[in-house]
């Protein structure tokens, strides 16, 4: 009937979609991971990460144009159902790993940063259970819906950010510009791309984007609009703590936000940006909720997967409890990383090349 | 009694699923006396003294004839006029040349409009409609003249919708005078008005409008099977047919709204949503609506795009203060003192040394007596309004704080919201607002500001997944289409030229210059 | 409805059960607004000191109360910060938060310590800690500070040192220091952080900024004086800087921290009397740094803006292009000759610049490790380094020439 509620998500919920699933990343502990291995230039790896998956994603496109399905469609017809099956239960695996460990980190975060005296678990539930699995819950269209309304609002203050601390910056402290060495960088780079994973992994969302133009174009907005944004907040980083004290921060970006002055007189706004970045953590998790309900939907041939949102998201916060702390979890989370670049770095390509192999095997 | 007709009345098309399928469709007997015998009854005579009966004899045919109609909704005066006067005014006619029925009809009678019937089915529901009933003796058909004439009020200027600058109709409870005031606005001929009945027992009829050219065949089609499907024995207002087409009735997202400006129904239909008009309510409700339909006020479009976009960014500030600053108020004292000026922090806490509950007890009894003050408002007479004003300053605020029952920055908190929330123009939204404070408030309670981001997460997908008839509450931002981009502001009129593509409406393009306000 | 219904009341149900440890309300907290750390008398105990706002005075007039002062003052020794915070707890009704703590002064002896190293890189581990805090080391220590410092007209502690940090942004006598900046430089690096005392030693001297904190003449008013810097290396103070050098430290800088200030010298024309001018620099520095060569050259241009606002000798500047001339020469002279004086004492006694000029050398480099190795502060030690200031008079004041002219003229 009406055409805006044929269930599908047009180009720009779908970029804000992506936004939301990345460019969170930079608030996290990644920066972290990122500075560790780039120093200084640590600012060019999440270009070179995007670069590194632009290739795949490129790749990608075409096939899902020509077979007009999903990735898993994809990976049905040109491996085969038991194959593809394995590989689309390797992707569940990824994404609801990170998505339990991303969410310990985030709830350490707000424990460690602002609220010393509450229980991690609490956050966890509140933010998981609660919130997250609502918004997962209510489903793709009001997921896209919910992240073009919120996105453009972090765009705006990232940038009200990045002016609140520009009178601190020194734009010296991001020399020497290569940091650790172009080597380190770009092999580093290749290991972290998995950060942008998700630009390949959200193509099993092809049917549900209008149309193939609009992924097209979402996808590739999607990677480096992120990509750029963690380039400039890296690069703030360093600009603000300098080198080497900025590598001792645990968390950049809430530092950041307690030096951010807006203007004279608010120069204590973290609360603020606290409350937008929850905001934005709520979101992120519900979209990967969702995705690692729909994964593990397509691996138990469940068609109703909404109903596996609760029981992932309850799974979820009792393997966020295992670390102890977060830094146990970082160790996991480098060893998932490096795993899962190599996965989505590869699948694109093996994807293509069974297809050209199909096609001469026709011919 | 008048109730008790209007609740009767019923339209020209209805269909016979009512309390009139009760109603025999025997035809008229010849014999006059009977008739009026069983129409006496179906009206419950002499119980019910609403049918009057006026005998007489007409001379052109010199036969004796009733002139029936019911007193409140039919016209006495016109009837005077225009049917007993000529009847009894007629000449004899000669023998053999005697007028038929129909020539009484049409040559004596100086109603406009009159028909002829023949059953007692639809002699009632002609009476009930105001239409008077012409019996003669030895006929078996009768005549029916359009005699309506209830009591309305004339054309009022709108009391909800004020506006400074621009016109100044509203809507009255009767329909006719409603869709005149319509078409005065948008003078198009595919302006369709449809009449569909609800009600069982008390059928009323309601007027869906909507453009032909221009809205969604489907919305218009969802909408009227919405109304069909209602089933209530009666429907007095357009505010209960509100809450019984709508999908979510528990919800606190309004899924239609009602408008008493015909410029802002006029405008509506030009973007192709649909109107309903019902007799008895002096406003219209418009479906599917938008959050911006909510947000958006007449007088927006009518002020010079500087004007109207500055009302709409305070607008959009107040919605903020009304939604969140008393939960704010509370997450920055009990969870983030670091946000406040370390001056206005020990103001703070000096004052608060003294009162003697916690900050989210002080919130609420505050707020909770602010909501009483306004409800008490509402309800109190006119010539004690003022009394409301004094109690609620003097008291309130001042003894309370020398009371030491709240802190003095608290009523300037809960003075701001309660200010802000009278600037909102839609009633569902403000009173949508009024109540999500108060979960923001527990919220605030519970985690402060990562309570206050969860519950505005949980609130934003709750609102971005609904839809009022099919169209999403924030398109056409959110989702995106192309529109005029009349959102958060407006751009001025001569850019307004493309419809919200949210609508799917027929044309995408406007035609002709937009009526007034609106969305 | 139902479906979401008993979801929200298990979530609503979990949240009240958990709570939140969190919720804390104002009048249940005490706002410490400086902190002071001394040595303490045993071993690795410090001496700490908090200062904590009274809300019931001159904050508003609903709470006010006549008889109290305005800061409870609360010493407590203890192994490190956290402790204390947690040991003043015995005897404080009121939490303690450090949320609205601007300044932490530091007494001499602490900072010359080597304690002090791992008594402030352990402060920051609490997050209510804030990176954008003041710091300043007194000569006296701390404690006695906080208690000798009772400004007339900022009864509240917190706005006494807001105001006095707005201040310095108009003179240069001190540096602006806060955490943030100190530990990006506790290496190699000099940090320089506000000097202040509240003991006073007065003596007079020629030129108008040559004091330390305690030596400027002053007769009544609050002891507190706040100038000159102390000169921290690798987490320790090694020295101090008067105030005319750091103002020099400052100007030497790429990125201009003062907005204006204000210096006297001795007239070009009549040596006898003096002339007071106003700086002010809008354009960065230019610091070009060659490492190539060995020793490494550094060559600085100031661009500096001057008005002339006093002119005790009543020359006629307005009017002469030569006297300006003069002028202009005699102080760029001047300021050059100062700050390389400046530079070979950092460069004899410290080997190290608190001028952040290791960022611009940091741009020859094209990794951090090749920096590394260079090792910048060694290579400063013995580089040799060019200034040059470049002034231009920006205007004379509002009179077009001195009043008495024409009588002296005859």
């Amino acid at each position: 009937m009406i055409r805006v509620s044929d269930g599908k998500i047009g180009a720009r919920e779908f970029f804000a979609i992506l936004y939301a699933m990345m460019a969170i990343r930079i608030t996290n502990s990644t920066p972290n991971l990122l500075l560790d291995a780039g120093l200084t230039a640590a600012w060019a790896m999440p270009l070179l990460s995007a670069a590194f998956l632009f290739g795949p994603l490129l790749l990608l496109l075409p096939l899902l144009k020509k077979y007009n399905a999903g990735l898993l469609g994809l990976l049905d017809t040109l491996t085969g159902n038991t194959v593809g099956r394995l590989i689309t239960f390797a992707m569940f695996v990824a994404i609801f790993s990170s998505t339990s460990l991303n969410s310990r980190n985030y709830a350490d975060i707000v424990t460690t940063m602002y609220y010393s005296e509450t229980s991690v678990l609490l956050i966890l539930v509140v933010l998981i259970l609660g919130a997250s699995f609502y918004i997962a819950h209510r489903g793709l269209e009001a997921i896209g819906r919910t992240a073009l309304l919120v996105v453009p609002v972090f765009l705006l203050t990232s940038v009200l950010l990045v002016i609140g601390v520009a009178e601190q910056l020194n734009i010296l402290y991001v020399f020497p510009i290569a940091g650790s060495g172009p080597v380190e960088l770009v092999k580093n780079s290749a290991a972290y791309s998995a950060f942008y994973g998700d630009i390949i992994l959200v193509a099993i969302l092809y049917a549900h984007v209008r149309t193939h133009n609009a992924f097209r174009k979402a996808a590739i907005w999607g990677l480096w609009v992120p990509a750029v944004k963690m380039a400039v907040f890296l690069a703030v980083y360093v600009m603000m703590f300098d080198y080497p004290a900025v590598m001792n921060i645990a968390f950049p970006y809430h530092h950041l936000t307690r030096m951010a002055m807006l203007g004279s007189l608010a120069n204590h706004v973290e609360a603020l940006f606290l409350a937008l970045w929850f905001v934005g953590a709520a979101l992120h998790f519900g979209i990967y909720l969702y995705l690692s309900a729909y994964l593990l939907g397509k691996v138990v041939n469940y068609k109703q997967f909404e109903h596996l949102i609760l029981p992932l998201a309850g799974t979820a916060v009792v393997l966020g409890m295992i670390p102890d702390n977060h830094l146990q979890g970082e160790l996991w989370r480098m060893l998932l990383l490096e795993v899962s670049s190599g996965m989505f770095l590869l699948l694109p390509v093996l994807l293509w090349t069974l297809d050209r192999f199909r096609k001469k095997a026709k011919q | 009694m008048s109730d008790f007709l209007k609740r009767l009345f019923s339209g020209n098309s209805a269909e016979d699923k009512s309390s009139l399928g009760k109603v025999p469709d025997d035809p008229f007997s010849e014999r006059l006396d009977d008739n009026v015998k069983q129409l006496e009854e179906l009206f419950l005579y002499p119980t019910n003294d609403t049918l009057k009966v006026r005998a007489l004899n007409i001379p052109s045919i010199n036969r004796s004839a009733k002139v029936l109609f019911i007193a409140g909704a039919a016209d006495t005066d016109m009837i005077n006029d225009h049917i007993i006067r000529p009847l009894l005014a007629s000449q004899p006619a000669e023998e053999g040349n005697e007028p038929s029925v129909d020539g009484i009809k049409d040559n004596i009678l100086t109603v406009s409009g009159s028909e002829t019937i023949a059953d007692f089915r639809e002699a009632v529901r002609r009476l009930i409609n105001g239409n008077t009933v012409i019996l003669i003796d030895g006929e078996k058909t009768a005549i029916a003249a359009d005699t309506a004439g209830f009591e309305t009020r004339s054309v009022a200027e709108p009391t909800r919708e004020i506006v400074i600058k621009g016109p100044n109709h509203a809507f009255v409870e009767a329909v006719d005078v409603n869709k005149s005031l319509i078409r005065r606005q948008l003078k198009d001929h595919r302006l369709v008005s449809e009449t569909v009945s609800v009600g069982n027992e008390s059928p009323q009829n309601v007027s869906v409008l909507y453009l032909d050219n221009i809205a969604d065949k489907a919305l218009v089609r969802n909408v009227k099977d919405r109304l069909e499907k209602v089933d209530k024995d009666a429907i007095l207002t357009l505010a209960a047919l509100e809450e019984l087409i709508e999908e979510r009735p528990y919800s606190l997202f309004p899924s239609t709204m009602t408008t008493e400006r015909p410029d802002r129904a006029s405008s509506f239909l030009l973007e192709g949503h649909v109107v309903l008009l019902m007799d008895n309510s002096p406003d219209a409700l418009i479906a599917p609506i938008t959050f911006w339909s909510l947000f958006h006020t007449a007088e927006d479009q009518f002020l010079r795009w500087a004007y109207g976009n500055f009302a709409r960014i305070m607008r959009l500030i107040a919605l903020f203060i009304a939604l969140l600053v008393p939960a704010a108020y509370l997450a920055v004292i009990t969870f983030h003192p670091e946000m406040i000026p370390t001056d206005l922090l020990l103001a703070i806490a000096g004052t608060r040394e003294r009162v003697p509950f916690p900050s989210l007890l002080e919130l609420l009894l505050l707020e909770i007596t602010f909501e009483i003050l306004r409800e008490a408002g509402v309800r109190v007479p006119t010539p004690l309004g003022t009394t409301i004003g004094i109690v609620g300053a003097l008291i309130l605020g001042q003894a309370a704080v020398q009371a030491n029952l709240v802190s003095p920055l608290l009523v300037v908190v809960i003075a701001i919201t309660g200010l802000s929330n009278f600037a909102l123009p839609e009633v569902g939204l403000s009173v949508m607002v009024r109540i999500l404070r108060f979960g923001f408030l527990i919220a605030a309670h519970l985690l402060g500001f990562v309570g206050i981001a969860l519950a505005f997460a949980a609130l934003l997908a709750y609102a971005a997944s609904i839809k009022s008839f099919g169209v999403p509450f924030f398109s056409p931002l959110s989702p995106h289409f192309p529109s005029s981009r009349d959102l958060f502001m407006r751009p001025v009129l001569r850019k307004q030229q493309l419809r919200p593509q949210s609508m799917s409406p027929q044309e995408d393009q406007r035609a002709e210059p937009e009526g007034g306000g609106g969305s | 409805m139902t479906r979401i219904g008993w979801k929200l009341g298990i979530l609503l149900a979990v949240l009240f059960l958990a709570g939140c440890g969190e919720r804390l309300e104002l009048e249940q907290q005490a706002f410490v607004v400086a902190i002071g750390l001394d040595k303490g008398e045993k071993g690795n105990l410090i001496k700490v000191t908090f200062q904590i706002s009274n809300p019931q005075v001159n904050t508003s007039q609903a709470a006010e109360s006549q008889t109290e002062p305005p800061a409870d003052i609360v010493t407590i020794t203890a192994p490190d910060l956290l402790a204390a915070k947690e040991l003043a707890q015995s005897s404080l009704s009121r939490k303690i938060t450090f949320s609205h703590l601007e300044t932490i002064i530091i007494g001499e002896e602490l900072a010359k310590d080597e304690l002090f190293n791992n008594v402030i890189g352990s402060a920051i581990i609490d997050p209510e800690m804030r990176r954008e805090a003041m710091m300043i080391i007194s000569k006296e220590p701390a404690q006695d500070f906080i208690h000798a410092n009772k400004p007339t007209m900022e009864t509240r502690p917190h706005k006494y040192y807001a105001f006095m940090e707005g201040n310095w942004e108009h003179t240069g006598y001190v540096p602006l220091s806060n955490l943030n900046t100190f530990y990006q430089r506790t290496d190699d690096e000099l940090f320089l952080a506000a000097y202040a005392s509240a003991q006073s030693e007065p003596e007079e001297h020629e030129d108008d900024d040559t004091y330390l904190a305690g030596e400027v003449p002053q007769a009544s008013g609050d002891p507190v004086q706040m100038i000159g810097s102390a000169i921290l290396q690798r987490g320790r103070m090694v020295g101090t800087l008067n105030g005319e050098e750091t103002r020099f430290s400052l100007l030497l800088r790429r990125k201009n921290l003062i907005e204006s200030m204000t210096a006297s010298f001795p007239d070009p024309t009549k040596e006898e009397y003096r002339l007071s001018v106003v700086f002010s620099r809008t354009e960065n520095s230019k610091i070009r740094i060659d490492t190539d060569r060995s020793p490494a050259k550094i060559d600085v241009t100031v661009p500096l803006k001057m008005r002339i606002n006093s002119n005790l000798s009543l020359q006629d500047f307005t009017q002469n292009k030569d006297q300006q001339k003069k002028l202009v020469k005699s102080v760029e002279e001047r300021l050059e000759k100062k700050s390389d004086e400046l530079i070979e004492k950092l460069q004899e006694e410290y080997k190290g610049e608190p001028f952040v000029w290791y960022a611009a050398a940091r741009k020859n480099f094209w990794t951090m490790k090749q920096f590394e190795d260079y090792g910048w502060d060694r290579q400063f030690a013995e580089a040799d380094v060019d200034i040059n200031f470049v002034i231009e008079i920006e205007s004379f004041g509002e009179q077009i020439r001195p009043p008495t002219l024409e009588k002296d003229e005859g």
